[in-house]
Order: C-alpha cells, then sequence, then structure tokens
C-alpha cells in the first residue's frame, strides 16, 4: 500500500512512484535529481522536451539497444515499461548514478568521445533514399542562414568603423574581419561543392547524431571506456554535422592544435570513414566562423560579468582556433583527400 | 508451482505475502493485485488501452507491471497472470472535476479512435420494450404492477425518443470503453489521480458514460456534473454528433427493465418489492434529471449564438 507519508512535493511522488523508488535521500545537482533508495542510487533528468520528442528519445534508446551499442549510460524503465515520463510540461528519466569518475588525462578525453561518437555514426548509418530536393533545399537554408548570419557581421563591423573611439575588442575584430569573412566565403564554396558532389552521385547518408556531444555528455569510467548520455536534441542527420559540432564544441577546453584535430579524425575514422563529400560539408561547418560571430553576440549583450579585457581574450583565442581550424582543413582532411585522388 | 513464487522470479519482488490468497499481496515495495486472465486477446486489449490512457492523460491506472524481461504478463497453470499495484487510499469526487475530465475525455478519444481489433467486445442487447413489458405478471404486487403500467408509455416514448436521436446521426460511430461504473475506482497516490480499471470486456457503447454521470449526479449535484461535462469536453467534443449518441443512450429505459427483471426473479415479499420500486423511482427520477442536464448543456452554446 503506498501512503502519503512523504508528500512535500507530489510531484516528485508521482514519478518515483512509477519506478517503485522510495528515497532515503533526494539531492540538486541542477536540472538532475540524485535519489538515494534503497534500491540503489539514481539520477532523475528533468527536460524540456515536448511528449513527441520523448517519443523520439525512447525510440532512439531502444533502437541503439537493439542495435548492441552499449556504450550508453542506459535509460532505467518504470515499472510499466516506459522510458519517459511527462508530467506537467516537463519529461523526466531515470539513470543509474555514476559518480567514481577516471582520473583521466585531459588530452585523453577528447580521444575517447570522437572513438565513441565513430562507434555511434558506424553502427547507425544508412544511405537514404535520394531526394534531390532534400539536397538542395538544405544547402539553401544554411546558405540563407550563413548570409544572414555575415550581414550582421558586416554591420557590426562597419558600426565600429563608424566610431571615433573604438573598443579594443572592436578593434580585434576589425583586425581579423576580412579573414573571418574570407573563411565564410570558403566555407559557402564548400557547402556548394558538397552539394554537387551529392547531386552527382546521387547518394547521401545519415546516422544517429547525438546533437550535442561535448565532454560533458560522456562518462568517462574507471574500465577506460566513455559512455554517452542526454541523447535528447538526437537526430537523423549527415554524420559530417555531428562531428563538426563536437569539433566546435571541443575546440573550448584547450587552445586547440592541429594535430589534435588530425588524432581526433582518425580515431572517428577508424570506426566510419567519411565519404569525399561528406569531407567538404564537414570542412564547410567547421570553417565557416561561426565561433567568432557568437562571441560577438555575447559581446553584444554584455552585462559586465566579465571585463572588456576577457572578451579580447575570448576572441582572440577563438580566432587563433580557426587559424588552425584553416590548416586543419587544408593540411590534413582535404589535403589526405586530395592525395587519395592522385 | 505457487503463484507468489513465480512472481517473484518473474518480477525480482522479494518479502512476498498474501494478503488475501490469489488476489492481493503485500512486498518490499508496496501491495500488489494479482488478476488471471483466461482470454489472451483481452488481456492484450486491456494492456494496450491502459498504456495509451495513461501516456495521453497523465493519470496513473493499475498497468500491469512487468517482468524483469520486460512482459505485462506471464503464463502459468491458471491462465496469463498480470501484476497491478493495489492502492487504497480514494480520490476524493468534490472539486475534482478537471482530473476526472481529462480521465473521461481521454478514454473517449481513444475509444472513439479504436479499431475492432479487440473481437472480445461484450455483446449488447438492445433494450425490447416489449418483451420487458410482458415480463409484468398478475402475481405481482398490485401497486407495482399499476406503477409499471403506466410508466410503460413514458418509457415507450423515450426509447422513441433515443431511436430518434440516433437515427439522425450517420454513420454512427461509438467509442470502445470499459466499465466507467464505480466511482470508488478512484484511488490516489501522493494526491494525484489513479484509476482501477479492472478486467470487463469493453463494449462499443455509450452505457459505461451514462452510468457514470448518473452516479456522479447522485453524489455530487447538478452544477458539479455539468463542470464535470464541460472538462470532459475539453479533450473529447461531446456538444455534436457524440454528445447526441450519449444523450440518446441516457434516454433508454434501462431502470424499467431492470425493476420489471428484479421483481420477477424475487420472492414477492412486501420489502423486497418496496425496495426494488424505491430503487426504480430513484433511477428514473436521475435518468430524467441527467437527460434534462445534458440536453441543456448540449444547447447551451446554441442559446448564446443565437442570443447574439
Amino acid at each position: 500500500m503506498i501512503y502519503n507519508e512523504a508528500p512535500q512535493n507530489s510531484s516528485i511522488g508521482y514519478i518515483l512512484f512509477q519506478y517503485d523508488l522510495y528515497p532515503e535521500k533526494i539531492e540538486q545537482f541542477g536540472k538532475v535529481k540524485k535519489v538515494i533508495s534503497r534500491k540503489g542510487t539514481f539520477a532523475l533528468k528533468e527536460s524540456t522536451m515536448t511528449t513527441e520528442q520523448a517519443n523520439w528519445f525512447s525510440h532512439v534508446m531502444r533502437r541503439l539497444e537493439k542495435l548492441n551499442y552499449n556504450q550508453i549510460i542506459p535509460i532505467i524503465p518504470t515499472k510499466y515499461g516506459d522510458l519517459t515520463i511527462s508530467h506537467k510540461n516537463r519529461t523526466y528519466y531515470l539513470q543509474p548514478w555514476f559518480s567514481e569518475e577516471d582520473q583521466i588525462r585531459e588530452e585523453q578525453k577528447e580521444t575517447t568521445l570522437f572513438k565513441q561518437l565513430g562507434k555511434l555514426h558506424g553502427v547507425t548509418v544508412k544511405p537514404q533514399e535520394f531526394s534531390k530536393e532534400t539536397i538542395e533545399n538544405s544547402c539553401q537554408d544554411l546558405l540563407k542562414r550563413w548570409e544572414k548570419r555575415r550581414l550582421e557581421m558586416e554591420y557590426f563591423a562597419e558600426e565600429a568603423e563608424r566610431k571615433t573611439y573604438i573598443s579594443p575588442f572592436e578593434l580585434t575584430y576589425l583586425t581579423h574581419y576580412s579573414r573571418m569573412d574570407m573563411m565564410a566565403n570558403v566555407a559557402v564554396t564548400y557547402l556548394k561543392e558538397w552539394r554537387d558532389q551529392c547531386l552527382e552521385k546521387e547518394s547521401y547518408r545519415a546516422c544517429l547524431c547525438h546533437g550535442k556531444l561535448d565532454r560533458n555528455h560522456i562518462f568517462y569510467h574507471p574500465n577506460g571506456y566513455g559512455y554517452l548520455f542526454n541523447f535528447e536534441r538526437a537526430v537523423l542527420d549527415t554524420p559530417a554535422r555531428d562531428l563538426a559540432i563536437s569539433f566546435r564544441r571541443s575546440f573550448q577546453y584547450n587552445l586547440w592544435s592541429e594535430d589534435q584535430g588530425s588524432d581526433w579524425l582518425a580515431t572517428y575514422e577508424n570506426h566510419i570513414l567519411l565519404e569525399e563529400e561528406e569531407k567538404k560539408l564537414f570542412a564547410s561547418y567547421l570553417m565557416y566562423p561561426e565561433i567568432i560571430f557568437h562571441c560577438i553576440d555575447h559581446y553584444r549583450k554584455r552585462d559586465g560579468s566579465i571585463t572588456e579585457l576577457q572578451y579580447v581574450q575570448v576572441l582572440e583565442k577563438r580566432i587563433i582556433t580557426m587559424s588552425r581550424v584553416d590548416h586543419f582543413i587544408h593540411n590534413t582532411l582535404l589535403r589526405k583527400n586530395s592525395d587519395e585522388c592522385k | 508451482m505457487d503463484i507468489l513464487r513465480q512472481v517473484r522470479m518473474k518480477y525480482g519482488l522479494s518479502d512476498l505475502k498474501w494478503i488475501k490468497e490469489n488476489e492481493t499481496f503485500r512486498s518490499e515495495y508496496g501491495s500488489k493485485r494479482v488478476r488471471f486472465w483466461k482470454d489472451k486477446q483481452l488481456l492484450e486489449w486491456h494492456v494496450k488501452w491502459r498504456d495509451e490512457i495513461s501516456k495521453q492523460s497523465g493519470v496513473l491506472l493499475d498497468r500491469m507491471i512487468r517482468t524483469e524481461d520486460g512482459n505485462p504478463f506471464f503464463y502459468c497453470d491458471k491462465g496469463w497472470v498480470t501484476i497491478h499495484d493495489e492502492i487504497e487510499e480514494p480520490f476524493p469526487l468534490a472539486r475534482k472535476e478537471e482530473d476526472w475530465g481529462r480521465l473521461i475525455g481521454t478514454i473517449l478519444a481513444v475509444g472513439l479512435k479504436q479499431l475492432d481489433e479487440c473481437h472480445r467486445l461484450k455483446k449488447r442487447k438492445d433494450l425490447t420494450l416489449k418483451a420487458v413489458h410482458g415480463g409484468l405478471k398478475n402475481d405481482h404486487d398490485p401497486m407495482a404492477k399499476l406503477v409499471l403500467e403506466r410508466s410503460y408509455f413514458e418509457a415507450k416514448s423515450r426509447v422513441r425518443k433515443a431511436h430518434i436521436l440516433r437515427d439522425r446521426i450517420h454513420p454512427i460511430k461509438l467509442p470502445i470503453l470499459t466499465s466507467l461504473t464505480r466511482l470508488t475506482n478512484a484511488k490516489q497516490v501522493f494526491f494525484h489521480f489513479f484509476w482501477v480499471c479492472g478486467a470487463d470486456e469493453p463494449v462499443r457503447s455509450y452505457k459505461p458514460i451514462r452510468n457514470l454521470l448518473e452516479e456522479w449526479f447522485e453524489k455530487n449535484g447538478e452544477a458539479s456534473t455539468i463542470k464535470l461535462l464541460n472538462e470532459i469536453n475539453r479533450y473529447f467534443t461531446l456538444k455534436g454528433d457524440q454528445g447526441r449518441l450519449l444523450l440518446s443512450e441516457c434516454l433508454l429505459p434501462y431502470e424499467y427493465e431492470s425493476a420489471i427483471n428484479e421483481l420477477s426473479t424475487c420472492n414477492q415479499s412486501v420489502d423486497i418489492t418496496t425496495t426494488v420500486m424505491d430503487k426504480f423511482f430513484q433511477r428514473w427520477e436521475t435518468s430524467r434529471n441527467v437527460v434534462l442536464l445534458l440536453s441543456n448543456w448540449m444547447e447551451e452554446d446554441r442559446e448564446k449564438v443565437v442570443a447574439k
């Protein structure tokens, strides 16, 4: 019999009842509740996924299980077999609580991450039914978005130039603006090359993409393996995009080097080789200076929480990263490609 | 093999002890109910139906607890076995129209979309008033007989009106429902609604809703019933053909049939006849009130439009 003995939060009671969990202690860590019970310690995640998204999320997790991809932190089903619970416009799911993280070396973290990403893409990749419209539309959508962003940045540059006293941040941006603009143009060229090659080959591939994988979404187990989690934004998409997202997100942890990029790509490609046109798309995503533009967005909305000097440091670090990305693309990614062609 | 031993193996539950043998047992995770099913098709329909209603409404139901292998039932020599939560704390009726409306509205919406994939639908006998009336015998209590004879004409008129209403609708599509009559099947878990579905055969009819509305009306009165209808209407529109089909169902004089049947089977003692007739008067009055309330409620919006 279930009595309402501890109903300070009836929502939690409603959710944990469906797992037959009677907590001894609950601790809050952001959107995650650590639930300590006789059954064990669990992580209850609260998410903003809609019912439709939650259904897709459940489908993804079940599919990965079916494919025997077990490098993920499992979702514990309710006693009724559901992987998620929808309650008051929120979605909840339960996972085992892991706390014993291995003392993994910093540089090793991304290697493990790209290994797992490669495996994930490798087991789920599938050629898609060719549709000219899909290729054309996705290319045009991206071109439009990029052009809009580029114009915003051009406007920011023009505004800065008109000022009598230019701030150090603006000066740094203006110094590198023409190179960033050129990189945006090169990204567009690669994107168009991807489109043309796809249309010529009349094929393209899609795989299950995590959508936001970086070291915050991987658990480094003492056994040396990395276990992925947070598949809330998982989608079926080209592997190039997901790889580019993880590359970009990984740039932030240290001053990234070209050699590291080569290692990451090689680790990834041990599990799935990128097609020639996918490399072009990957290159275009990386080459487009979104991380610089993103920094400008932050600067425009600055609230004094970080100083001008810190903004300049962040921007400079990102500009160096973009230079290295440029080298990585031409010296490693696409060079390997052209060497192979020879 | 003992059922509890099998439950222990299949569900990984421990500390099991019967509260009532072959019905309810205690476990480390609270009391559970065991249900035996002879008909697998009916069981599978119930599993699917409960999962769907619970997911769509967010209301907890006595869904089938999964085995460690993820199955909603297992087989034993007595048939198929399912395990459910056994909750005792009742859920209130008063000021809970919102929760009830969400559950009933979702049940209706899901019920209407259901295909006839369940071949275990309970056969519905049409009300044949003439045959029922023929059951009135001379040895019945003269007063009771007189009342029922007089009520026959009104009952006939109700059947005629119900048919006229129903015949105006083409095609007639009725929801598939299970019994909703026992309001005491409403329990609560941490202040949340928990509905016990039972194991009845589903029926393609508005009868379960009629029964529920009548019970609700008797217990909570007119204002609460209107509130309940408004809440149901948020999830399933009752101000159109489906509402008219419900009204048509509410018009049918089942209480007349029950009274004659009960009089025919009882031993004609004065006490029992009085009880049967009192129940008849009460049910007749309730169904009259519910029909009035429902038709006024359905007309409400139309009147507003006309008034504008």
